[in-house]
């Protein structure tokens, strides 16, 4: 069997892999909660469309994007209640999904190995394993990318892809024209292309980064005391990188910095845009480290070793280090908690609350009671776009640690918070290890706070402003 | 020197090293800190159950349990064998000493002289910081120091055609990764030692180029897996062990010059400086690798991202290697001068200074150094033998693992830190019950917490108290006293009311 034959078996097996990986995670998720995963972000991005909303009337925020409506517009358009159509979102994800893992076998020549590895990656399940704008912005850049590489006429194709990129998410919109602006600079200096198509190309694709131009402030990601908690999966970060990958990604970028220039210049962009949107920063880490992990493995493979006994167990330490990291997300994601409790809570909040009761909960439900209960809420998981969010995040930390009546009182008083939302998840280790920790130890004791509503999963608590 | 000599001389100077602790651990009835009966607890553990304690009943009044468990387990199966008194006493030492064998073989090695190494091992027994962290402690060091280095020496040495020591660094590599987590100071001096050898346009072997990149995933992997609960419960603060901030200046302490030369040795430490400024930008390999321990180390101890003792132990050690090449290059230049003739006596001259400024004060540290206190043990066994197994007493964080292992009773604190999300607040409301004047207040507390009972030994010193202050209360009554040792028991139960 020939080199070529050998590489596309294995591409295809990777594919194959992958596919297995990912409709696994989707049926388990499924068998126990009887739905599939919606990014919470998701949720905001509807609200936005069906409200037609210019700025977030439920949580004070310095930035407000309008990209991201595409999703909104689709369920506004047909008339859908995405949460109602578990199949059209169990198709939506395996559509992207599958044309995703098409676009990286096109776009990666000899390098298996990183289909294989993609779906043990924390981040590729994080973004594939839901239903999100940012998956589909990941699937729209990777086309773009194709039709800017694939031949000139082609770049109108690679436009449109691009423009949808970048009104999805606008970070992956500048990653991409940082890509695009390296590959056509290369091109000229190659005398593929003269100096005037370069510019006119850069020109045609900075037209749609105008248009969603959208940001009066930049607010750094970077503002607690550490952001390892932000970057790394181990360190609980739910969006993050591995550390092995990490390590093997900074391994690749040296070992071959003269092979693939593109992947530095990749780099330092997916760094420079991580300190505006670290989230969308670390997608590209993630992509860029996953890709250079498989090219280090390849080598480790191929190359010739001075001790095998070393070589061997070297190889396996890695594929154990980076299956240790997938599957323990994986059990995460596979996990999530069934959300249908807490949805009911949150209706049960609209209808018997004033539209102006502020709510307090953990900042991760903050989209949800937004979208569910229309409820103002201090914070929700877009921490860097929210006004004073260091000194609201402080305070939500004292208000679910201390057992001082008071103190706790008065911080309630200072938001304005009327209503208290309290979820099993918080009391087994998100906020929480033991009962009558905290706040929970002050709700249970002091008639200021009182039980409104219960169901399985979820407390709500009513706060009555002392006199 | 003849290799046969050289041995012999070793085998003396590791039975001084091991019978001068032995003259400092033997006549001592209790431990040095409360750390040392928390090891007793995992190996009795391991005992009965097999397993050490992952689910730990008593700690916390219960709680889940994360550590490098390779110590305890070690422990156990020398425990098969032998008493485990004897076990727990001996082992540890001989493990520490086994230290002065190791630095003899890497100083050999550096400057092909016998001699000056033996006088390095020499020096090596008598590290103040080391002794004092080690003899009488049951540490986890007194393996974590030998295995780490055994394997810079391993890696010094490894080479294509020895398999054999391939396969012992992988070994050897596993068992520290196991053993402790200072594994990963290892990986990190591995790296800088890179870092300085492309500097000096050096660059390493092939084999040791492979040999990092495994080091670098096995402890990777091995952390991973001991503590994967602890990274995502506390995030990198793991490194500080979730640690309260009120004891985190005593764990992490501040480090200065005197610190270091009165806990590493005043002749080690000159010396190590002049040979890292000498070597510093010179092409040796050997010698580069132990420069960046140092480096590391002393950055981990400035940032305070490793404990104090470990930091100091790791450079006493590095310097009394230093000293070691310090005295072979003054013996060669001696020999090339006029002076040669006084080398004996600057010998002797050295192992004077020496004697004054470290045997001495290790001597001293180790004579004067506090043990736990024998009454507080009888007053702990005291409680084993006369409260409900069931029962929960309250103590100060150093009391804690004396309340579990001792008195075989339930806690509610200790200094294991890790998965504990509310441990400042313990540490406030424990403040509270000792300090308090209003016993509603204490009952409280004491009733949240499910407390039984109360001690009051340490928490005298720690919160500048006589006595209860409720203690005339009628739900409160001594029914032990011994020296200045009181135990309350609790006799009344608060409901959980309303707070108005």
């Amino acid at each position: 069997m020939n080199e070529n034959k050998k590489i596309k078996i294995m591409k295809y097996l990777g594919i194959v892999f992958s596919m297995v990986v990912i409709f696994s995670i989707l049926i388990h998720h499924y068998s126990i909660h009887s739905s599939f995963i919606i990014n919470d972000s998701t949720y905001d991005t509807i609200r936005k469309v069906k409200f037609g909303l210019t700025e977030d009337n439920l949580v004070e925020k310095s930035i407000y994007s309008k990209s991201g409506h595409v999703l909104g517009l689709f369920t506004e358009k047909l008339e859908y209640n995405i949460t109602d159509h578990e199949k059209l979102i169990f198709i939506a994800i395996i559509v992207v999904f599958a044309i995703v893992l098409f676009l990286i076998y096109l776009l990666t020549s000899k390098n298996y190995i990183v289909l294989f590895i993609l779906p043990l990656s924390p981040f590729f399940l994080n973004i594939f394993t839901e239903f999100s704008d940012i998956s589909l912005a990941v699937m729209f850049l990777l086309a773009s990318l194709f039709f800017m590489k694939t031949g000139k006429y082609m770049h109108v194709i690679g436009l449109i892809m691009f423009s949808i990129t970048a009104y999805l998410n606008f970070y992956l919109g500048v990653f991409g024209w940082i890509m695009l602006l390296f590959l056509e600079q290369r091109k000229v200096q190659n005398k593929m292309q003269n100096s005037r198509f370069y510019v006119i190309k850069l020109a045609a694709y900075i037209i749609p980064l105008i248009f969603f131009f959208d940001i009066s402030k930049i607010n750094s990601y970077f503002f607690q005391k550490t952001a390892l908690e932000r970057i790394f999966v181990e360190f609980g970060a739910y969006n993050g990188i591995a550390i092995a990958t990490f390590i093997m990604m900074c391994i690749g970028l040296y070992m071959f910095r003269d092979e693939n220039r593109i992947i530095n210049v990749a780099f330092v962009a997916a760094i420079v845009i991580s300190f505006v949107h670290l989230i969308t920063g670390l997608i590209i880490i993630n992509g860029i480290a996953v890709y250079l992990a498989s090219k280090l493995i390849i080598r480790m493979i191929e190359e010739r070793w001075e001790s095998s006994v070393l070589k061997q167990i070297s190889v396996i330490l890695i594929f154990c280090v980076i299956v240790f990291s997938g599957v323990s997300f994986m059990h995460e994601v596979g996990s999530k908690k069934s959300e249908a409790d807490l949805i009911d809570g949150l209706l049960w909040l609209k209808d018997n609350s004033a539209s102006d009761a502020a709510a307090f909960t953990h900042h991760k439900y903050g989209y949800k009671v937004k979208f569910f209960a229309e409820r103002p809420i201090l914070l929700d998981t877009d921490l860097a776009l929210i006004k004073n969010s260091r000194e609201k995040y402080d305070d939500s930390t004292e208000i679910f640690n201390s057992r001082n009546l008071e103190k706790t009182s008065s911080l309630l008083e200072k938001y304005r918070i009327k209503f208290i939302i309290i979820t099993d998840e918080m009391k087994q280790g998100l906020v929480w290890n033991k009962n009558e920790e905290g706040l929970v130890f002050v709700l249970e004791n002091n008639p200021q706070f009182e039980k409104v509503y219960e169901n399985s999963n979820v407390d709500i608590y009513e706060f009555s402003i002392s006199s | 020197m003849k290799k046969s000599t050289a041995a012999l001389v070793l085998l003396v100077l590791f039975i001084i090293s091991f019978f001068f602790r032995f003259y400092f651990f033997y006549n001592t009835e209790t431990y040095d800190n409360d750390q040392a009966y928390y090891v007793i607890r995992q190996v009795e553990s391991i005992k009965s159950s097999k397993t050490a304690l992952y689910d730990d009943p008593l700690s916390y009044g219960g709680r889940e349990n994360v550590f490098s468990s390779g110590f305890y387990y070690m422990l156990y199966l020398f425990s098969i064998f032998f008493p485990e008194d004897i076990v727990l006493k001996f082992i540890p030492n001989i493990l520490a000493s086994t230290t002065i064998v190791l630095i003899y073989f890497i100083v050999k090695q550096i400057t092909k002289n016998p001699f000056v190494a033996l006088f390095s091992s020499f020096i090596g027994i008598f590290i103040p910081i080391y002794l004092l962290e080690t003899t009488n402690t049951i540490s986890p060091n007194t393996v974590a120091v030998p295995m780490f280095l055994f394997c810079s020496y391993l890696f010094l040495n490894i080479e294509p055609k020895k398999e054999w020591t391939i396969i012992l660094y992988i070994i050897s590599l596993l068992i520290f990764s196991v053993v402790s987590a200072a594994s990963i100071i290892f990986i990190m001096c591995l790296l800088l030692h890179i870092i300085l050898l492309k500097v000096e346009n050096m660059s390493l072997t092939k084999i040791k180029k492979e040999t990092i990149i495994f080091s670098i995933f096995c402890v990777l992997w091995v952390q991973f897996l001991l503590f994967k609960k602890a990274l995502l419960s506390h995030g990198p603060y793991v490194v500080w062990q979730n640690i309260p901030f009120e004891f985190i200046i005593n764990y992490f302490s501040e480090i200065n010059i005197l610190l270091i030369i009165y806990f590493v040795g005043i002749v080690p430490f000159f010396y190590a400086l002049y040979i890292i400024y000498k070597y510093f930008f010179q092409k040796k390999e050997d010698i580069s690798f132990f420069i960046s321990i140092v480096s590391i180390t002393t950055m981990l101890l400035i940032f305070r991202l490793i404990k104090l003792d470990l930091g100091l132990i790791l450079l006493g050690i590095c310097f009394t290697i230093f000293f070691g090449i310090y005295y072979r290059d003054l013996e060669q230049y001696l020999d090339k001068t006029r002076f040669k003739k006084f080398k004996f006596w600057l010998f002797i001259s050295l192992v004077i200074a020496f004697l004054i400024t470290s045997i001495l004060p290790s001597y001293n540290l180790l004579e004067n150094r506090q043990t736990v206190n024998a009454h507080s043990i009888s007053s702990l066994k005291w409680i084993e033998q006369n409260t409900p197994k069931d029962s929960v007493v309250l103590g100060t964080v150093e009391e804690g693992n004396l309340i579990t292992s001792v008195a075989k009773r339930r806690s509610v604190i200790d200094n294991n830190f890790l998965l504990i999300s509310d441990v400042n607040q313990r540490l406030e409301d424990i403040k509270t019950i000792y300090t308090s004047s209003i016993v509603v207040k204490a009952l409280e507390l004491v009733g949240f917490y499910g407390v039984d009972y109360l001690l009051i030994d340490q928490a005298k010193e720690e919160y500048e108290i006589d006595d209860l202050r409720y203690k005339t209360s009628d739900c409160f009554r001594l029914v032990h006293s011994n020296k200045d040792i009181k135990v309350y028991k609790v006799l009344c139960k608060v409901e959980k009311e309303k707070i108005e």
